[in-house]
């Protein structure tokens, strides 16, 4: 139980650092999982199973030989990290709005609210001046549509970013 | 990681070579990876040390195109069932062809060799 605990995580450390897809480090995890059984199986011990085999950064490397790999640039980290985030706030703003009136108003005077009163001036012989008074915060407008634009805007140009690296 | 050009081309070389005589090895017997690693060793008394992480990548380079198939055998001994790959029918058709290519295409590369020496 312990030699197989320990292949695993010999192995988990090959996979974690291969850029390759998933199907490719399913069939992975298979073969090496079961070229490790057979070698312990013919009487070596796990250690000396792991140093004919290598180190688990020199397989990985020998493997990714063959799976060309380009890591993202910083502006794709960016991209990504602000593609997520406006994602998470623009899906919250959602689920408030769709389902619960105290999220809603929460998260409404988190980001600024409206309000609008009427008042009413005048007296019974006078004219009656009817003074309307509302104000919409910019704020409220701006927060409702900035998070899903540039949730968009950010997702169209990292996957265009991307699928263009994968063409070169 | 990107390789410098020399390095790619031995690269593809040893790969091209190595398909052929994983694939050869295959369609006389069905096998697995350490298995392969193993005879390949025997059969070139160890001047060719195959790593896993060399030849998985050629077995499913070949699975992918239809060359190969793997599956999994059940064993009475072991709990883990035992994956095996094996040839396809479409493999031996192509085994001849790589087999002619190389035999051209040697001939043809010794002969420009040659003509720099005279």
């Amino acid at each position: 139980m312990k030699a197989d605990l320990n292949s695993e995580k010999y192995i988990g450390e090959i996979l974690k650092k291969i850029h390759v897809n998933r199907k490719t480090k399913k069939r992975l995890k298979e073969d090496l999982s079961q070229d490790i059984e057979e070698q312990l199986a013919s009487g070596l011990s796990l250690n000396e199973v792991i140093s004919l085999m290598g180190e688990p950064a020199l397989i990985a490397a020998k493997i990714q030989e063959s799976y060309p790999y380009k890591s993202k640039s910083r502006l794709e980290k960016i991209l990504l990290a602000v593609f997520i985030s406006s994602g998470i706030i623009s899906a919250f703003q959602f689920i408030g709005f769709l389902f619960t009136r105290y999220i809603s108003l929460f998260l409404g005077n988190m980001f600024g609210g409206s309000k609008a009163s009427i008042g009413i001036i005048g007296g019974a012989d006078g004219p009656t001046a009817i003074f309307i008074s509302s104000s919409y915060k910019t704020l409220n407008i701006f927060v409702q549509f900035v998070f899903p634009a540039i949730f968009v805007v950010s997702g169209i140009v990292y996957f265009i970013l991307r699928k263009r690296k994968k063409k070169e | 990681m990107l390789l410098p050009v020399r390095e790619k081309h031995e690269l593809q070389m040893r790969k091209g070579v190595l398909e052929i005589a994983v694939l050869k090895l295959l369609s006389i017997k069905p096998g697995y990876g350490y298995e392969l690693i193993t005879i390949i060793q025997n059969k070139s008394n160890n001047t060719v040390l195959l790593r896993d992480g060399t030849l998985y990548p050629i077995l499913y380079r070949l699975e992918d195109e239809g060359l190969l198939a793997s599956e999994c055998l059940e064993r009475k001994e072991r709990a883990k069932p035992k994956k095996i790959y094996s040839v396809t029918e479409n493999c031996m058709e192509k085994l001849k062809e790589p087999q002619e290519i190389r035999a051209s295409f040697s001939g043809f590369v010794d002969s420009i060799l040659k003509q720099d020496e005279s």
